[in-house]
């Protein structure tokens, strides 16, 4: 199950991160349509989030560092729960952003409860740790095995 | 949990690096260090209109002699080769600007706003039907 969780959550973050750093400039107008930072903050929030999605996102795939990429998606998905909820409170008709400049208008509802899973996936892989199927159990594995003995008996 | 924050730290470093240095390599135009400045949103016929009865001064960039002959009302002659002279100098940088000019084909807007823009001038609105949508709607 936590492979599954992990994997589905990459496969989220990655698929949204995509369209974001490919179109950075389109990404810093729907930022700044959320009207929550200064436009000071705006331009390097637009280009850094995707990229921290895709660098967490393609960790938690190979299951390296998984714990600190889960976290951060954990920060990232809460982030964006509390972004389209204040959003919704203020009554902005914007578009939501999360998978790219465009799409359809902010839906309530729908965008709240997709960044409230995943911010609950992210919590779940960050507690559960990555599994056996991921290059960080692959790595414990190797220190947890006992050292092979010599064929060579010392002289 | 220590080593966790250390990863999530080392990872967002990565991240930022990457976002400037691919931003930098694509010559993207995102200056991550500069305040945003939105892209001049385009208005319908019925928005400019409210627009100019709150008060937002219209630049026409049209041809002086096709201003000459008629233009929203109270609207400034800006023709794009007077753009280096900047005829808006005497407005204020507070001041809504909408822009226009002869109808959707044209293309002078960019230019325009690229120029304001280095002037101070960020509150622009883009009028694209032009005065040709302009005079035939009533």
């Amino acid at each position: 199950v936590r492979e599954l969780a992990r994997l589905a959550l990459a496969g989220v973050f990655l698929a949204a991160s995509l369209p974001k750093v490919a179109e950075p400039a389109a990404f810093a107008q729907t930022v700044a349509n959320y009207r929550l930072l200064p436009d000071a903050a705006v331009t390097l929030t637009a280009l850094a989030l995707p990229w921290l999605e895709l660098v967490a996102g393609v960790a938690l795939l190979l299951g390296l560092f998984s714990d600190s990429a889960a976290l951060l998606l954990a920060l990232v998905a809460a982030g964006l729960a509390a972004a389209v909820g204040t959003a919704q409170a203020r009554g902005l008709t914007i578009h939501c952003g999360c998978f790219g400049a465009g799409g359809d208008t902010l839906v309530p509802w729908p965008g709240l409860a997709l960044d409230l899973v995943l911010l609950a996936l992210a919590l779940y892989s960050w507690r559960a740790g990555p599994g056996r199927w991921s290059l960080d159990g692959w790595l414990a594995s190797i220190e947890s095995s006992p050292p092979r003995s010599s064929s060579r008996s010392p002289r | 949990v220590k080593d966790t924050l250390l990863g999530a730290w080392a990872l967002t470093v990565l991240a930022l690096a990457l976002a400037l240095v691919t931003n930098h390599v694509r010559g993207l135009p995102v200056r991550p260090f500069q305040a945003f400045r939105p892209q001049p949103r385009y208005l319908t016929l019925a928005e400019a209109r409210s627009w100019q009865q709150s008060g937002a001064a219209f630049l026409d960039l049209r041809p002086a002699e096709d201003y000459r002959q008629a233009h929203v009302p109270g609207a400034l002659s800006v023709p794009l080769d007077r753009l280096a002279q900047r005829p808006w100098s005497n407005l204020s940088r507070q001041q809504v600007l909408v822009l226009y000019c002869a109808g959707r084909d044209c293309g002078a807007h960019a230019l325009a706003a690229q120029a304001l823009e280095a002037d101070g001038y960020h509150r622009l609105l883009v009028m694209p039907d032009g005065w040709k949508g302009w005079s035939q709607t009533p």
